[in-house]
């Protein structure tokens, strides 16, 4: 199971990003275990 | 998309930014409110639970940032009023909001699934999250970064011959305002 920490790293990196810059979409998954 | 190779090549710091954290009291958002602390971020933290909200903003204080706790509920407009008044009144800007605040259910079909819970979880995860942005956007004039999180668990219609197949995962979009 992914932690918060993981998704939250991943979320203020996205914040971090100059304001020129804009993700739209951020999907998390875990690396193994889906179809 | 494009993300920085790692979280240390931090030239964007968030010190003196004001964020706010709607369900922060635990899980993601209590993860995000930390990280986004560990920048130099003052946060607003907002939940319904007042006890884990005390809870957080202790476990945040020692980051030496200014840190509003105020137990709110997105599916109530006059509680959204109230903290956003809050935040006016203390900390008079708003660059970040993180929409993270939702509710989850058992994991029923849709013949089982009672219509009050259903209208629950649309009221806190949709609604909620319209009104929040709706209130933030009159704070964001000059700019700022809306972030919505969207975590869920998904299967298969009950229809389908094959045993429900259970998907997770969290979405997160981030749409920067450009700055005037």
């Amino acid at each position: 199971m992914m932690s918060p920490a993981t998704v939250a790293a991943a979320v203020v990196n996205a914040i971090l990003l100059p304001p020129n810059a804009t993700v739209e979409t951020l999907e998390i998954l875990p690396t193994a275990g889906l179809l | 998309m494009t993300l920085p190779r790692s979280s240390s090549s931090t030239s964007n710091s968030l010190h003196n930014q004001t964020a706010l954290v709607t369900g922060a009291t635990r899980g993601i958002g209590l993860a995000i409110a930390q990280a986004l602390a560990a920048q130099g971020c003052n946060l607003v933290l907002t939940g319904r639970d007042e006890n884990a909200l005390r809870r957080a903003s202790r476990e945040l204080a020692s980051a030496k940032i200014q840190i509003l706790a105020q137990p709110c509920d997105v599916r109530d407009p006059q509680s959204i009023d109230d903290l956003f008044r809050t935040i006016r009144r203390q900390f008079k800007r708003l660059d970040i909001l993180v929409n993270n605040a939702g509710i989850a259910h058992a994991n029923l079909t849709v013949d089982k699934l009672p219509l009050p819970l259903w209208q629950d979880v649309i009221e806190t995860n949709l609604t909620g999250m319209f009104v929040v942005t709706q209130a933030a956007l009159a704070f964001m004039k000059r700019g700022g970064t809306i972030v919505n999180n969207l975590s869920g668990e998904f299967a298969l219609s009950p229809c389908c011959p094959e045993p429900p197949t259970p998907l997770s995962g969290t979405r997160s979009g981030h749409k920067p305002r450009e700055k005037r």
